[in-house]
């Protein structure tokens, strides 16, 4: 039986390693002839081999000791050049990338990113208060309306039905007062306020005179009440208004001298004013019994009267 | 670890990884595992000459340290490092023409050896296997001495030379086949 050749030419290597020439088997041999010449050659190589193998046959000497010290230096002089090539490299276009790998293209990128994040975060936050602002309205008035509800008695639809029934029509406003808004009431002022008709030299001759706080109630009288007698002083006067005038003017000098007597027994007690609380009571707001709250601030102002007759008080307190 | 990673541990591609990335110490260690062997394969491949020798170490590390870019991830490093270095030899024997210089060399080392052909002594024996294998081509030489000197596997040294297996095999074999050829003068047989 023929055998077949189970080597390659280069495996020839396993058999100088392991076998001699003469342990080789036929096969062995046969295929050994093919690429070696004799036995001899073949004992040669197989010597060759196992003394290259088996001893050391290069006495290679070792490297400097300070061959490893001198490269490592260098390794990091090499690192420290790198970092300020590559600082070089964060500003300036390098040709070996692409664009898109451009350092100063990617800081540009991430810094209009980071903005627009910044910016869309404050205007949220914007929104966000603004929202909650107009929310809290929303809930006033919603509270507002509810006790405005809860205030006012409402007829349930089933009495409303029973008295429909029963033939009693009775209009319906009570819903209609929940959404209609009250206007703060209008104060009404007494007409027998009186302006100030003191002659000038009468009083300025006068030394004893001293006002009080419920004199100067008398000044503090509203800018629109004053207007509509301004107004009602326009029109031409009849002969009735003037005797009626006259009238009013005697009635104020009595009232003065009265007043004189009056003060006179309280001089020693009452002859230093305060002249800044006098002004203070003069700007103070007018309080009207019934008067809303909100309406009161309208009277604050003094009108353009009430600053003349403060000039006037100014000439009593000089010539005082 | 608290203290990074235990270097002497590591394979020599994480190591590369490290020194390209400005490790030093990844470096020393690279150096340890490699440069006396290195050393070993420029002096035999460059005619026992240990200047050049060590000057090519130097040269080989310093190219690691400058162009870490060429190592590819993935690659085996000591493949990479001696296909540097045998292409390093490729390009000094063509500057040096020494082939004839060193066959002329080992023909005076056979005639002397021939008058001590009985002579076994170790130290002949080494300096004529060092000059016949400069009789050796490049690649013939870079395999027997990777394979017999170094130490390396066949798949390695294919990887190295970048060739098959089968290939690196058959350069061995013809390189023992021209050596023990030219060594006969060691055999036994020719003992008178």
């Amino acid at each position: 039986m023929k055998e077949e050749y189970t080597y390659d030419p280069e495996d020839i290597e396993k058999l100088l390693q392991s076998k001699s020439y003469a342990e080789l088997i036929r096969s062995e041999k046969e295929f050994v002839d093919l690429h070696i010449d004799s036995e001899e050659a073949y004992e040669q190589m197989r010597s060759l081999l196992q003394t290259v193998e088996n001893q050391p046959w290069d006495n290679v000497p070792n490297p400097p000791s300070g061959l490893k010290n001198v490269l490592i230096k260098k390794h990091q002089d090499k690192h420290k050049k790198s970092l300020s090539f590559w600082l070089n490299s964060m500003f300036a276009m390098n040709t070996q990338r692409r664009w898109y790998q451009q350092p100063i293209l990617q800081l540009g990128i991430a810094t209009v990113l980071i903005a627009t994040v910044f910016i869309t975060l404050q205007q949220k936050q914007e929104r966000t208060d603004q929202l909650a602002i107009t929310d809290t309205r929303q809930e006033n008035a919603v509270d507002n309306k509810k006790k405005t509800q809860e205030s006012t008695p409402i007829r349930s639809k089933e009495k409303r039905q029973v008295e429909e029934s029963e033939g009693l029509e009775i209009p319906d406003k009570t819903t209609d007062l929940a959404e209609v808004q009250i206007p703060p009431p209008i104060p009404e002022i007494s007409p027998s306020i009186e302006m100030p008709t003191a002659d000038m030299t009468d009083v300025a001759s006068d030394e004893d005179i001293v006002l009080t706080d419920k004199d100067i109630a008398l000044y503090d009288i509203p800018m629109e009440v004053i207007s509509s007698e301004i107004e009602e002083s326009s029109v031409p006067a009849t002969e009735e208004m003037e005797v009626e005038m006259e009238i009013e003017e005697m009635e104020a000098d009595n009232e003065i001298v009265e007043k004189k007597e009056q003060r006179a027994e309280t001089t020693e007690t009452t002859k230093i004013v305060d002249r800044d609380k006098m002004t203070t009571d003069l700007y103070k707001p007018l309080t009207i019994e019934g008067m809303d709250e909100n309406a009161r601030g309208q009277f604050i102002v003094p009108s353009i009267a009430l600053k003349d007759q403060l000039s006037v008080l100014d000439m009593l307190f000089e010539a005082y | 670890m608290i203290f990074g990673p235990n270097h002497k541990k590591l394979s020599d591609e994480e190591l590369m990884s490290r020194s390209a990335k400005g490790d030093s110490k990844a470096f020393g260690i690279l150096y340890d595992r490699y440069g006396k062997k290195m050393h070993a394969y420029f002096y035999r491949m460059l005619w026992n000459d240990t200047e050049k020798a060590q000057d090519f170490t130097q040269d080989l590390f310093v190219k690691i340290i400058e162009k870490p870019e060429r190592y590819k991830e993935g690659h085996k490093f000591s493949s990479w490092l001696y296909s540097i270095a045998g292409n390093m030899c490729k390009n000094e024997y063509r500057g040096a023409q020494v082939r004839t210089k060193a066959a002329l060399e080992i023909k005076h080392t056979r005639k002397n050896s021939s008058e001590i052909k009985e002579n076994t002594d170790s130290d002949l024996f080494k300096r004529d296997l060092g000059h016949a294998l400069d009789l050796l081509n490049t690649d013939q030489r870079s395999a027997f001495i990777m394979k017999y000197k170094q130490g390396l596997k066949i798949k390695e040294i294919a990887d190295c030379l970048g060739c098959s297996e089968g290939t690196v095999k058959s350069r061995l074999f013809y390189s023992l086949k021209i050596l023990s050829s030219e060594l006969s003068i060691y055999n036994p047989k020719h003992k008178i």
